[in-house]
């Protein structure tokens, strides 16, 4: 995986440039994609199950695919009254996270896009797990739409 | 006459409880979908897999000498022109001795991925290897955890949970 911050930062930067056309992107709604972004993370609990001596990873394994995402993100929906909108929210938070998590590259494997009609693995192998760029370009691009969003904010106020 | 009733008689705690029952049937029914999911996924794996598992390779070793198996570990050992990978597998932990086809910079400690041929006494002649050095790994970590933070932050600072409905709300 790229490292959630990368995640987030790119499902924040995405919102911020298509909430310039769409009015759906507001600030409550950005927080829902970030959140989406690293639905298919909840895989990554398999780690604090590691500590204790439990190998739980090939079990929740689905949850890192786009079906065991929109499942996740299903569930997550109920907590909240527009219960659609939040579920295509967190469904394309979800998105830019396999998007992002489809250019990783192992030795082999790669993610199960089609899981459990295929076991078919893909990857692009562009980035390596550990690869800080993408994160670090995330940063300073998210920085950037932050400060000027807010100078804009300002000037319709002013 | 009788649906004009029914309406009346329909109060909003009536349908607090009906939306609240209705969560919950769908809930029930998609963490059931999740878990069989899950069970069809820890039954099946070790039939399609690319390469054997490495806990095929060390419960069975000899039969899996000669071919092509893809494994992962930590550093625990760096020689001039090998290096040793422990894996750990179902609380076991196994030394592979790997035998890299050009020079490779490793540490102790560093993680790395291989892909190659098993060869005997635990060797493997790697054709493809990434490494992921040990601070870059822990970077991960500690951006991962620095972006838990932030999303949390971020997330109670537009919505907060209402414990009475059990649900999230806008705040302002």
């Amino acid at each position: 995986m790229p490292d959630w911050l990368a995640h987030i930062l790119v499902a924040y930067i995405l919102c911020s440039i298509l909430g310039i056309k769409f009015k759906v992107f507001s600030k409550e709604n950005t927080a829902i994609v970030m959140v989406g972004a690293l639905i298919p993370d909840i895989v990554k609990v398999g780690l604090l199950f590691d500590f204790i001596g439990m190998d739980i990873g090939h079990f929740i394994a689905p949850f890192h695919t786009p079906i065991g995402s929109m499942l996740s993100a299903a569930l997550f929906s109920l907590l909240f009254e527009a219960r659609k909108r939040i579920f295509y929210l967190l469904i394309f938070g979800a998105s830019t996270h396999f998007a992002l998590d489809f250019l990783l590259m192992h030795v082999s494997g790669g993610m199960l896009l089609l899981f459990p009609f295929s076991w078919g693995r893909w990857q692009l192998r562009v980035i390596q797990c550990d690869n800080y760029y993408v994160a670090l370009v995330a940063l300073l691009l998210a920085c950037v739409i932050y400060i000027v969003s807010k100078y804009y904010k300002r000037e319709e106020e002013g | 006459m009788e649906k004009k009733r029914i309406e009346k008689d329909f109060t909003t705690e009536d349908y607090s409880k009906k939306i609240l029952k209705s969560r919950t049937i769908i809930a029930i029914s998609l963490l059931l979908t999740l878990f069989l999911l899950c069970a069809y996924y820890q039954t099946n794996y070790e039939y399609h897999r690319e390469y054997p598992s490495a806990k095929d390779i060390v419960f069975n070793y000899s039969k899996y000498i000669g071919e092509t198996a893809s494994i992962s570990g930590d550093v625990v050992g760096v020689h001039s022109t090998t290096f040793q990978l422990l894996e750990k597998c179902d609380g076991k932990n196994t030394i592979f001795t790997v035998l890299p086809d050009s020079h490779v910079d490793v540490d102790i400690g560093d993680k790395v991925e291989i892909l190659g041929i098993l060869g005997p006494d635990y060797q493997i002649s790697a054709e493809k290897i990434i490494v992921s050095k040990k601070w870059k790994h822990e970077f991960v970590y500690v951006r991962s955890f620095i972006a838990l933070i932030l999303l949390i932050f971020v997330f109670m600072r537009n919505w907060k949970f209402n414990p009475t409905h059990l649900k999230f709300v806008r705040r302002g």
